[in-house]
Formats: structure tokens, C-alpha cells, sequence
């Protein structure tokens, strides 16, 4: 009997000694992976860095006056917003969801693997996120961000989200300046194919046009620094070659490998420009000249004529036939076009595998204008100026081909146009309405930010006129995007009180760049 | 059994039903007790549509339980364990109870044969609210080719079809029983086997099982050793319809009664439409539904027991068992490509498999042993370990025909379709598997005093492998101290007996696997690579906790012709894991599973069991049965207004948790209220207007359940009958709500006479002292009242629902001496019939049968929401009962 009894016991013990082993064995999801190499996170943020924009860009493009739809009377042609709808909150989604932990496990796995190009690109990437996010929505989720364990998350100002992009320029600097003396690791150069194709010194040129945009916010600012500005913009994106554009591989599988915008995803199938910025292009304003970019980019009614349609007046369909204006993939209706159409009729930025430039040489040519212009050196501002109407004719040359190219002549003859006669007599309206018109069809956020430091005045933006505003807007101009409905109007109301985000009029509350 | 609620999912053959054993204390997990044959646990699941390959909410099929595999002819008794003193020795999957099951086991002596059988037809009598007949199909009073009956008045002439009452049918059930049990020498045995078929009073539908089981025994000379082995196996078929919006009940009570739905197929195969040139937009026919649309699944089940117990000493013994417990369920559903919901996509088949098995082992050291005369002390311990594995495999295809809309090519099956056409489809398939793996071990002592007073202390800790590894092990104590007060009184001829019990328990409850751990998910965004999934599945989760408190009472009077036995329970669980539950997205993530909740449980269960009538020539038996629970969400984050299960949410309604609500609350639309609590209307329109947010409409729980139970025996008559009494409990009808806006209900009559719907206008002053009364007339008919929803989810609540059902009423004759005479042992005749009539307040088919969901649902589940549930039939049965020995 004893021997029972001790065998029992050596069998019980036997089995809790096991067990540690036994019960682990089955903990691990084995249906998913719960970690990935870093590699394999990188190509997904760059086309959600690139669609979070895209997609608010069919509300945010109304705001900047640069496309609007067939329909009348759209709540943000009025400078409104869609109530109880995530209509304007792809980038809130992209950067917190899609954009967020990953980066954060890619930069430690970086980390762990001793990759410093990982985690240069993740501090890299997340600085232009952030820097969006807060131009755009202003009082964002910053100091409790990406907190697993927290239920409330409190909001913080956009000051404290500039020094946050900072902070991440001066990080994915140190990282990328590590990266010195050795070559990017074989899947980083891999991974990097849809953006920089591992070419780390076009990295550190991306940063440093990143530093230049988020120190120009400071522009109406006691602190701001023109000289920190113009030296940024210098050490940043040089070239056409060096622009930081997203590449889509539009592969037959699913449409979610095609651009944003193309005709194969039929976004934006309604879409038309809006006459205020057909008028910038077809000699009304400068007056006699037409932009060579005008045939580039669209196509005219059937009568020839290129037309746009009013923000909020929409298109009549009593309009005679050959006065109707086309999308961007070509066609007088409001759908997406036929598969065996597809994007032939397309242009530019509408072209299934497009890219979409994050960032670009012109975009920084006029915050360097600008910088200069502020500071006194009118002379410096000049150059600049012309520089980025020529990098924009450059842009589309060698990122959107396939048209009829931009001869030299063409591009001389309409600098010389549109550019005073001497440097001295450059104005600010001279460089922001060549820069609005270089970023139409990408630069929604950076000319929203514009439009705001300037208060959207026809001083600047000649023959800008709104007069019909959403209701609760109290004739005032959207400065914010309201974060997004369903993650912080259902989940987070409370912090959302705190900042006035319930307030009928919040999208109209000032954001702190814009205020003196 | 007070205490245990049954909430069935359909009245359909097979139908799926949640156990629920003193009520809900889980928010999104598991609420169904463990189930143990022979002392160890049997998988009851039932298959969850979130592991199809399309990931479907579990609403528009339905999965028989497995319990179901079980042979009601092989249990010998049924034991309840509703308290958590059943997980210190069956573990953590026992925290909302355990039903311990015991089975028929082999008896000495020549064979025993035992032969049984019914034969029984099923009916459908409970239906809705009948079609008006008074408005035609139509809209804004403008006949038009839909199946709204917003239409012009009908004419005397129009024919009227009466599509329900041609939709049932009468349905045969019979099933046989058989079992031989006898033993020679050391060794015993029983084997039995058992068919059921059952037809579906839903055409085409229908259940058939088959069991076979054989148990030997073994009992060494010196009575040491006993060793018992059993082997059950089980088939079963369940053939279906689809249930939910594009099911066919929802499609038989929308369908226009001035069309004749049995015409329902065209010449060449494809679904005939109540208008000819709409596609295939126009929803199905119920009875197309029925007939070509196809769901079937079958189930092998396995069971292996061996139990092996040794008696030491006289107070020292051993026992251990070992069981296996197995399915494969397999099955498809079929939607053909003329149906409405799949016509875009050329028709659909999915196909699942699951393949289960279960491994436990326990084992057990007891000791007992008296010390004094009158002071006995016991002492068990023991280790038991699980071992889960299911498979989950799930594939679809669509595009079964080569197809633009309106050109079907002629299929008069889906078994004709040929590979040709199969690999042209668009197919999508998933495999999930899940492992679970327990380890326990567990102690117990006993202390007790001449049967006056018992005292018993428990532990128990438990691995479990869903949690992270820090949360993984996990302690609960339990102890409970009964007590007979009767023996410190005078003997009374009035109170016989009386004992008092009270007892505390903690347990613990894990997770469902994985829920830690967030993963990544493919992406198919250029580079292609992985981005992680919606959910922030925390690594920092631990097990949820409930402590019980009981205290209860046994009497008896009269010499045992009264006995009660009463109990009052209060549960409360904190640290509630909430699944999937929306928070900002400033985690990082869509969704989160957190342990965020508290909720109380409170409840008191009353078994009275009388004998009014006792002679030598006629005994009377009547039984009570009460139960009454109250719960409780104490606490759910204030960032989560309101918590829901998003399988439950059809249409403006669903089962959503907020503070202070019960945990079978129901949360819908509502109109916009000012302060005051008075309807706002749009000053333009003079319309209510909708509160985007879901406010808490009712509660599903009901006041009490009162089961009564009635039994006569005189001489060889015994007559029974079993009445099933519920007082309170909300019901949202939203196969009414369905129907109102379809214009098909007497709500809907009134259309013609303008209204000004009460109320004040959202107009500035609506909550000033001094708001605007609404003197805005509509009309309903030219206004699109009613089909625009304006009939919110709030109006649809059935408030306390009172319902009695007469479950079962059983007369039975013996005939032993007849049995005798022509040689066998005993034998009877019975006549039953079951759900005979059921008398409620209910505006609805069937109150006991409401379930959007079916019973894989965590939490509370759907049930209480009815949403075009097929009713409980009745049925009228006969059978005999046959013994007899082999001589």
C-alpha cells in the first residue's frame, strides 16, 4: 500500500513539474503572428501615411478650395462637417491605428536587431504623421497616446505636438547620422521600395524638409526663425529625384495595391476642381497667362473650355452637354469609370499606380520664399520663388509622365509671367498663390495651414470668396477638422469635453499656429 | 430546477439553447455550467459563425448544442451544482455551475432487456399578428412594385393567400430505445442504443440522432478495485433553414398576402419574383427559402471514460479517471444564385468542419475517517489536467454560375455544379485552431459532528494556458458550514427536519484563447507585409473573479409530506473581461479586451415538494419550483457608455450594457427627449426626431420563474403534467418593428388620418419653461411615416411578459400483470403532449422562443430579442415502455 501511495505522489509531482512546459505550449496564438520582422510593417505605413491624407482630401480639398463636388450644398463646401460620421477622420484612424503601435514595434524590433534605419525611418515617418495630425485637428491625443492600459485619453495642445515632431526629427537624425559608415541592411532596401528605396541620405534630406515645415508653423510666432527655416529647406530635398513620394504597384490582386485616387478605386468619381482654382490657371487672375498646368492636369468641356465648378453651387444638370465639366479620370459623369475604360483617360495624380508625394521640392522652395520674405531678404525670397515654380513643372515631368511634356520655353516664358519685374517688388501674395497653385492634388494639409496663418483672405488668394457657411459655423471658417466620430465622439467624451470638442462651433475655434 | 434557465434559440428541430444556471455573470464570455458525465467535463459548445470563412455574425444559422449527442435514456440522475462549490473540484470552467451527470451503469444478474418508443407530431400554432388585408403592396399610397403594403386600398376582389398557415407543416417524430444490461461474475455491463428522427414542422427541416453506448464494470473479489470503461458514440443530422433577414420566416411574414408564395420557382429553375423586372433584387419567397436555399450539418461524437478506483484501507482510496471526448461537426450552407442576398455574387456555398477532441484526467487521494464516535474527518486531494483542441476549418465560394444580374443559368441543385463552374468562383477560406490546455489541484477536509454540524474548507489552483504567463495560476478558497438545528430541538411531529447552511466561495474565470495577445494581420497595400489587427488584446489581463455568498435552509414537515429547500445567493465579479469593446483610438488600437466590469448577481431559489394526497390507493405529488435573480453592471468604464455585443445588434436595437443597468438590458432608439422627458419634433417637418444614441429600453430578466410540477399515481395510472410559469421580463418584438414599417400590421392602419405627434418642437425653447407644443400635422400614408422608421425600437418593447406553458402533460398506464401473463417483465403505455397551450401577454408568436442569436452568443446573449424566431411547436405523442429478462 505504501508503494501506491509514493507512486501516486511521484505521478502528481511528475505532472505539476511538467506542467509549466505543457500549459505554454498552448498559450501562443497560433493562428497569427504576434511579431513580425520590421521589414514587414514598413510598406503598409507608407501607403497609410499616404491614403489617411488621401481620403480627407475629399473634405479637406473643398476646405482648400482646390476640388469640390457635383452636388450642391455639401456640409463642407459651407466649411462645416458631417455630423455623427468618421467623414474627415481617415488620418486620426491612419495615425493612431494603422500608423501607431506599428511604428512603435518596428522601431524596437529595429532597435533589437540593431537596425538604427528602422528606427530612423519610424521617428522619421511618425514626424510628419504627427506634424499632419495637429495641422489638422489641432488639440490632439498626444501624451497618453499608444497607452495600452489607459481607458481616457487627454488631449494636448498643438505647441506641445510641434515640439513632438521636433523631437522626432532630432531622433530619426541621430539614427540615420549612425547609419554613417554603414550600408542599409538588404530587406530595409527591400521594404523602402515603395518610398526611398533604402537611400538613407534622401532620408536624412526628408527629415530635414519635416524640421523646415513644423519650424515654419511658427511663423506668427515671437519665436519664429526664418534663419533655422531657410537652413533646413537648404540641407532638405535638392532635386525632382529626391522627392518623397509614395509608390503604389497597382497589382491584379486586390485594389487596395492601387493609389488612392485612381480610377480603379473610384474615390472620387464626382470630384471636380473648383472654378476659384481653374481662374489661378486660365489667365483670369494673371491675367492673359495660361499655366501650362492647366492642360496637364485636366480636360477641358467639349467646347475646350476648362471650367470648374462652385464650391457649394455644385453643377446644374440643366448645364448643356458641352459645357460639363470631367473627372479626374476623364469622363462628364459621377461614377467611377467601366473596367475596360479604367484609368487610359486619367491624368497625373489619378493614375492607378500614381504616386502620392508626401513631400516635394516646390512645397519647401516657397516655405524658404516665404521664410525670407518675413525676415526682409526679398532678394533670397525671389529666387525661391522662381525655384519652386520650376520644381513643380520639374514634379510632374519626371513623377507624371505619359502627357505632352513642358517645354523649356513654355516654363520660362511663364516664370517670367507671373514674377515681378524686380525682386524687390515681391509680394506675399506672389508666393502663396504659386505655392497653392504647386501643391493642388497633394499639398491639402500644407495649404490648409497656409490658408489659416493668412485667414483665408482674398488679400492673398485673389478672388477667394465664400459667403455660405454651416449653420453652426456662425459665418466663421473651419480651423479645425473635429477628431474622428467614432473613436472620440462615442469612446472618449469626456477628454473631448475638456478641450470644448463637443461645442457646436469647435471646428471653428482657431488652432494656436494661426493665432498671433 | 430552480435556478437554471433554458434559453432556446428556435423552435426548429436541433435548435441550439443556452443553460444558464442563476444568471448572467459574465459580460462577453462564457454564462453556460460545465457539463461532467461521470465525473468529468464534455464539451457543450456550440459552433460560433465568427469561424466561417466569411466571419458571419451568428444570426442567420443556427447550431445545435453539443449536449444534444447525449442519450436522455443512458442518465441515470442529474445532479446541479448552481454555486461555485462546484469549481473547487471541477475547476474554472465550472464557475457558472456544473451539471453533474450520472449514467446508467450495468446491474448483476441475468440480462435485462428494455425496449421504449414514441411516436409524436409537432405543430406550429403560435404565429404572429396576421397581414393586414386592408392596404395593397405599394408606397406613399401609390401602388409600386415592392413588398411594402403602403399601397391603395384592396379591392373586395383582390384574392387573399394565406401564405403562413400553407407555409407549416404537421411533422413526425419517433424514436426507439434500446438497452440490455446484466453481469456475471467480477464483471457487469450495460449496453443501449437509441434513433430519433424528427421532421421539422418547417418544410425541409428535420433531426435525426443515433447513439449506441456500452459500459463494463468490473469489481475485484475483495471489493478493492473497481474499474468501469465506457464507450458512447453518437451521429447526429440536423437539416435546416435559415433563420434572421434573409431567412425565411422574416420573408413569409413580409410576404404580400395578395400573392401566392408557394409559387415560388420559374420553368427554367430560377426564383420567380413577385414583380418580373427588378433582377433578383425583390427578397426571396420563404418558400424558395426553404426549398433551394440549404443548410445541413452532421456531427460524429465520441466519448471514452475509464475510471479506476482503489480502496487502500478502509478510509483510504484512490480514483482516477481518464476520458476522451471527441466530435467532428461538419456542415454547409447554400444560397442559390437566384436568392436576393447572394444574386450579386452568383450564389454562395460555405462549408465548415470542427474537429474537437477533449482530453481529462483527474485524480483523487480521499481519506475519511470517524476519530470519536461522534466526530468524522475527511480529506480529499487530487490533480486534474484538460487538454483542448479544436480545429476550425471553413472555406466559401462564390460565383457558382457564370452570371450577369437577370441571366441565371439553370441549376437545379447545388450538387450539379460542376468544377468547371467551381473554379471560376471567388473563394475565400480560413482555419483557425484552439488550444486550451488546465492543470489543477485541489484539496478539500471535512469536518463533522455527529451529522449536527459540518464544516468544509477548499482550495483549489488552477493553470490555465489562455493567460499570459503572470496571470496564468491562480488560488480560490471556498467554506461552507452546515448545521441541523432540529437536533438541538424537542422531536416535533410538525418540523421532521431543519438544517441551515451557509457557505462563502471565491472563483476565478480565464479567457477564451488568444485574447491576449494582439497579432498582426496580412495587408494587401503595395509591398504587401502586415499591420496589426482592430484589437488591443492586453497582455496585462487576469482572470476574473466571483465571490459567492449563500445562505440556505432545508425543512421538512409533516413526516416528509412537505419538504423545502430555499436559497439566497449575492455573486458579485469584478474585474470583468470585456471583449472587443470600442475605445478611443488613442490606444492604438480599434478595439481592446480589458477587465473594466463589475456586476452583481443577487437571487433566492425556492424548491417546495408536497404530497397533498397520500392513501394506499392514490398519491399525489405537487412541486414548486421558484427562482428569482437580479443583476447588476456595477461598473463599466465611463469612457464606454455603453458595452454591446455587436452579434446582437439587428436593427436599431441590440444587447448593450450601461452602469446601473441589468446585464439583460436591452439598448435601442429612442426619440430625442428634452429635459423633461417630452418627444422632440423637427419644426420643419413636425417628425420626432431619433437620439443617435442608444438609450437602455428594457430588461429581459424576468421577475421569477415558476416551474409546477404535478404528479398522481393510482394503482397503474400515473398522470403528470408540468406547467412552466414566468412573471415579468421585457421582450423587444422586433419581428413586429420588421413588420410595422413594412406596412403590414394593424399599427399601420391608421395611415389615411393626419396626426400630430405629441410632443414639443426642437426649436430653441424645447427645455425652457415655456417650450412650443407641436401643432404639425402629418400624414402618415403620403408622409412615409411608418416605412421610414419613425416607429423607433422604443415602441416596440413588451413590457413584463408574463407567460404560463403547459410543457408537458403525460398519462401513463402499467401493465405489469399483463406483462407477465405473456412473459415479459413489465410494460406500460403513455400518451404526452408536450408545449400544449401556453397562455401569455404577449403580442408576439412565441415568448419562450426569442433569440436573434444562437447559443454560442457570449454574455447574455440575444435571447429575449425577438427577431423572426420560429415558435415552439406542440406536440402530441404515444409510446410503450417493454422490459423483459432473458430467461
Amino acid at each position: 500500500m505504501k508503494k501506491i501511495l509514493i507512486y501516486t505522489l511521484l505521478l502528481t509531482f511528475g505532472l505539476l513539474s511538467s506542467c509549466t512546459n505543457y500549459i505554454d505550449e498552448a498559450f501562443k496564438n497560433p493562428n497569427a503572428p504576434t511579431e513580425v520582422a520590421p521589414s514587414e510593417l514598413l510598406p503598409a505605413m507608407y501607403a497609410n501615411l499616404a491614403s489617411g491624407i488621401q481620403f480627407d482630401s475629399r473634405f479637406l480639398g473643398r476646405y482648400d478650395q482646390y476640388w469640390t463636388i457635383t452636388a450642391s450644398s455639401g456640409s463642407w463646401d459651407r466649411f462645416g462637417y458631417d455630423i455623427g460620421s468618421d467623414n474627415g477622420g481617415e488620418k486620426w484612424r491612419n495615425h493612431y491605428f494603422t500608423l501607431g503601435q506599428n511604428t512603435i514595434f518596428m522601431m524596437n524590433a529595429g532597435r533589437k536587431e540593431g537596425k538604427d534605419e528602422y528606427v530612423g525611418a519610424g521617428h522619421a515617418l511618425f514626424a510628419l504623421s504627427w506634424l499632419q495630425l495637429t495641422d489638422y485637428h489641432g488639440d490632439v491625443i498626444l501624451k497618453q497616446a499608444f497607452d495600452r492600459e489607459r481607458l481616457i485619453f487627454e488631449y494636448d495642445s498643438q505647441e506641445d505636438a510641434y515640439k513632438r515632431v521636433e523631437m522626432h526629427c532630432d531622433s530619426a537624425e541621430f539614427y540615420f547620422n549612425r547609419m554613417a559608415s554603414k550600408a542599409p541592411a538588404a530587406d530595409f532596401v527591400e521594404a523602402d521600395k515603395w518610398f526611398y528605396g533604402g537611400n538613407i541620405t534622401k532620408w536624412k534630406k526628408f527629415v530635414a524638409g519635416v524640421r523646415a515645415k513644423v519650424l515654419h508653423r511658427y511663423s506668427l510666432k515671437s519665436t519664429y526663425k526664418p534663419d533655422e527655416v531657410i537652413k533646413n529647406v537648404d540641407a532638405a530635398l535638392a532635386s525632382a529625384d529626391d522627392e518623397a513620394m509614395v509608390k503604389y504597384n497597382n497589382g491584379p490582386v486586390a485594389a487596395a495595391d492601387a493609389n488612392v485616387f485612381s480610377a480603379r478605386r473610384g474615390n472620387l468619381p464626382a470630384y471636380r476642381p473648383t472654378d476659384f482654382f481653374i481662374r489661378l490657371l486660365d489667365g483670369s487672375v494673371y491675367t492673359g497667362v495660361r499655366d501650362p498646368r492647366l492642360a496637364y492636369l485636366f480636360t477641358p468641356s467639349t467646347d475646350g473650355t476648362f471650367r470648374g465648378v462652385t464650391l457649394n453651387l455644385g453643377e446644374s444638370t440643366a448645364l448643356p452637354a458641352n459645357r460639363r465639366t470631367f473627372n479626374f479620370y476623364g469622363q462628364a459623369v459621377n461614377t467611377a469609370p467601366a473596367t475596360n475604360v479604367g484609368d487610359a483617360l486619367a491624368r497625373t495624380f489619378f493614375k492607378n499606380d500614381a504616386k502620392f508625394p508626401l513631400m516635394t521640392v516646390a512645397e519647401l522652395q516657397f516655405i524658404k520664399a516665404e521664410a525670407a520674405f518675413l525676415k526682409g531678404d526679398k532678394v533670397t525670397a525671389f529666387n525661391a520663388f522662381q525655384r519652386g515654380i520650376r520644381a513643380s513643372f520639374d514634379m510632374f515631368t519626371t513623377h507624371y509622365t505619359g502627357y505632352t511634356a513642358f517645354t523649356p520655353t513654355q516654363v520660362t516664358t511663364y516664370i517670367a509671367a507671373v514674377s515681378p519685374k524686380v525682386a524687390t517688388d515681391i509680394t506675399i501674395k506672389d508666393i502663396m498663390v504659386q505655392k497653392y497653385i504647386a501643391l493642388w492634388g497633394y499639398g491639402f494639409d500644407e495649404t490648409w495651414v497656409d490658408l489659416r496663418r493668412y485667414q483665408y483672405s482674398p488679400d492673398v488668394y485673389p478672388t477667394w470668396n465664400v459667403t455660405t457657411f454651416f449653420p453652426d459655423n456662425s459665418s466663421r471658417y473651419a480651423q479645425r477638422v473635429r477628431p474622428r466620430y467614432n473613436s472620440e465622439y462615442l469612446w472618449n467624451i469626456d477628454a473631448l469635453k475638456k478641450v470644448k470638442g463637443l461645442d457646436l462651433d469647435y471646428h471653428t475655434i482657431p488652432v494656436w499656429f494661426s493665432q498671433k | 430546477m430552480a435556478g437554471a434557465t433554458v434559453n432556446t434559440t428556435s423552435g426548429a428541430p436541433g435548435a441550439s439553447s443556452a443553460l444558464v444556471l442563476r444568471g448572467f455573470n459574465s459580460l462577453s464570455g462564457n454564462n453556460s455550467p460545465l457539463i461532467v458525465i461521470d465525473g468529468l467535463s464534455i464539451n457543450n459548445g456550440t459552433f460560433s459563425q465568427g469561424f466561417t470563412a466569411s466571419n458571419s455574425s451568428n444570426r442567420d444559422n443556427d447550431f445545435s448544442n453539443r449536449l444534444s449527442d447525449i442519450n436522455p435514456n443512458d442518465i441515470e440522475s442529474i445532479t446541479v451544482l448552481k454555486g461555485p462549490e462546484a469549481t473547487a473540484l471541477y475547476g474554472i470552467d465550472a464557475g457558472s455551475g456544473a451539471i453533474i451527470i450520472k449514467t446508467k451503469k450495468g446491474q448483476a444478474g441475468k440480462p435485462k432487456v428494455s425496449y421504449s418508443n414514441f411516436f409524436r407530431i409537432d405543430q406550429t400554432y403560435l404565429f404572429p399578428e396576421p397581414t393586414q388585408t386592408v392596404y395593397g403592396t405599394g408606397s406613399l399610397g401609390i401602388p409600386s412594385q415592392t413588398r411594402l403594403m403602403f399601397g391603395p386600398k384592396l379591392s373586395a376582389e383582390t384574392p387573399i393567400y394565406d401564405n403562413v398557415g400553407n407555409f407549416f407543416q404537421d411533422a413526425l417524430t419517433q424514436q426507439h430505445n434500446i438497452g440490455i444490461n446484466g453481469g456475471m461474475n467480477q464483471f457487469t455491463y450495460r449496453i443501449s442504443g437509441s434513433t430519433v428522427n424528427q421532421d421539422g414542422t418547417i418544410p425541409n427541416t428535420g433531426y435525426d440522432r443515433y447513439n449506441a453506448r456500452a459500459t463494463v464494470s468490473y469489481n475485484s473479489p475483495d471489493k478493492k478495485l473497481t474499474v468501469s470503461g465506457t464507450w458512447a458514440y453518437a451521429y447526429s443530422f440536423n437539416k435546416k433553414a435559415l433563420r434572421g433577414s434573409s431567412g425565411f420566416l422574416s420573408s413569409l411574414y413580409y410576404w404580400p398576402v395578395t400573392d401566392d408564395a408557394r409559387n415560388y420557382e420559374r420553368s427554367d429553375g430560377t426564383r420567380r419574383r413577385f414583380f418580373d423586372n427588378d433582377g433578383f433584387a425583390e427578397p426571396d419567397s420563404p418558400f424558395w427559402s426553404v426549398n433551394k436555399n440549404k443548410s445541413e450539418d452532421y456531427t460524429y461524437r465520441r466519448n471514452y471514460n475509464l475510471s479506476v478506483r482503489y480502496q487502500l484501507t478502509d478510509w483510504l482510496n484512490i480514483d482516477t479517471k481518464l476520458s476522451y471526448d471527441g466530435y467532428n461537426n461538419s456542415g454547409f450552407t447554400f444560397y442559390h444564385p437566384s436568392s436576393n442576398d447572394f444574386f450579386g455574387v452568383g450564389g454562395q456555398i460555405e462549408d465548415y468542419a470542427v474537429n474537437y477532441r477533449g482530453l481529462s484526467g483527474v485524480a483523487i487521494l480521499g481519506a475519511n475517517k470517524k476519530i470519536t464516535p461522534k466526530i468524522t474527518m475527511g480529506l480529499r486531494l487530487g490533480t486534474a489536467v484538460d487538454d483542448f483542441r479544436t480545429d476550425f476549418f471553413s472555406k466559401r465560394g462564390q460565383r457558382l454560375v457564370r452570371q450577369a444580374v437577370g441571366d441565371v443559368d439553370f441549376l437545379p441543385d447545388f450538387r450539379t455544379i460542376t468544377p468547371n463552374t467551381y473554379s471560376d468562383s471567388r473563394t475565400l477560406g480560413r482555419d483557425t485552431l484552439r488550444l486550451r490546455r488546465l492543470q489543477g489541484v485541489f484539496g478539500e477536509y471535512t469536518f463533522s459532528y455527529d451529522k449536527f454540524l459540518t464544516l468544509t474548507l477548499s482550495g483549489r489552483n488552477d493553470w490555465t494556458s489562455t493567460l499570459p504567463v503572470n496571470a496564468r495560476s491562480f488560488f480560490y478558497p471556498a467554506a461552507s458550514l452546515a448545521f441541523m438545528f432540529t437536533d438541538l430541538l424537542p422531536k416535533s411531529k410538525i418540523l421532521n427536519y431543519g438544517k441551515l447552511r451557509a457557505s462563502v466561495a471565491e472563483t476565478a474565470k480565464d479567457i477564451s484563447p488568444y485574447q491576449s495577445q494582439s497579432v498582426f494581420s496580412r495587408q494587401q497595400t503595395s509591398g504587401l507585409g502586415f499591420a496589426y489587427g482592430f484589437t488591443n488584446n492586453n497582455p496585462t489581463i487576469v482572470p476574473e473573479r466571483q465571490n459567492t455568498f449563500e445562505l440556505g435552509t432545508e425543512l421538512e414537515f409533516f413526516n416528509k409530506r412537505i419538504s423545502l429547500d430555499a436559497t439566497y445567493y449575492n455573486t458579485k465579479n469584478t474585474g470583468q473581461i470585456v471583449s472587443n469593446t470600442r475605445l478611443s483610438y488613442g490606444t492604438g488600437f480599434i478595439l481592446a479586451t480589458l477587465n473594466v466590469a463589475d456586476v452583481q448577481n443577487k437571487g433566492v431559489e425556492i424548491m417546495l415538494n408536497t404530497q397533498p394526497i397520500k392513501t394506499s390507493r392514490l398519491v399525489w405529488n405537487l412541486g414548486f419550483n421558484f427562482s428569482k435573480t437580479t443583476n447588476v453592471v456595477r461598473n463599466i468604464p465611463s469612457s464606454i457608455p455603453e458595452y454591446y455585443n455587436s452579434d446582437t445588434w439587428v436593427s436599431g436595437f441590440r444587447n448593450g450594457l450601461v452602469v446601473d443597468g441589468p446585464t439583460t438590458a436591452i439598448t435601442g432608439q429612442d426619440y430625442l427627449r428634452n429635459s423633461k422627458g417630452q418627444i422632440l419634433i423637427d419644426p420643419g417637418t413636425g417628425f420626432p426626431q431619433v437620439n443617435s444614441l442608444y438609450q437602455l429600453l428594457g430588461d429581459r430578466n424576468p421577475d421569477f420563474n415558476l416551474g409546477v410540477n404535478n404528479k398522481v399515481v393510482s394503482g397503474d395510472f400515473t398522470f403528470s403534467f408540468l406547467l412552466d410559469i414566468r412573471r415579468g421580463g421585457d421582450i423587444l418584438n422586433g419581428t413586429d418593428y420588421s413588420r410595422a414599417t413594412q406596412g403590414q400590421t394593424t399599427r399601420t392602419l391608421d395611415r389615411e388620418k393626419p396626426i400630430i405627434v405629441p410632443g414639443v418642437l426642437n426649436d430653441g425653447l424645447q427645455d425652457t419653461d415655456n417650450p412650443t407644443l407641436n401643432t404639425i400635422q402629418i400624414y402618415p400614408q403620403f408622409q412615409s411615416y411608418f416605412q421610414d422608421g419613425r416607429l423607433y425600437a422604443a415602441n416596440f418593447v413588451e413590457r413584463d411578459v408574463n407567460w404560463l406553458r403547459l410543457r408537458e402533460v403525460s398519462l401513463r398506464y402499467n401493465l405489469k400483470s399483463f406483462a407477465k401473463r405473456i412473459g415479459f417483465e413489465n410494460m406500460g403505455v403513455f400518451v404526452t403532449g408536450t408545449d400544449l397551450f401556453i397562455l401569455t401577454n404577449y403580442s408576439g408568436a412565441d415568448p419562450t422562443a426569442t433569440n436573434t442569436n444562437n447559443a454560442s452568443t457570449g454574455g447574455s446573449g440575444g435571447f429575449g430579442i425577438d427577431w423572426f424566431s420560429p415558435s415552439t411547436p406542440r406536440g402530441f405523442a404515444a409510446g410503450i415502455t417493454l422490459d423483459f429478462k432473458v430467461k
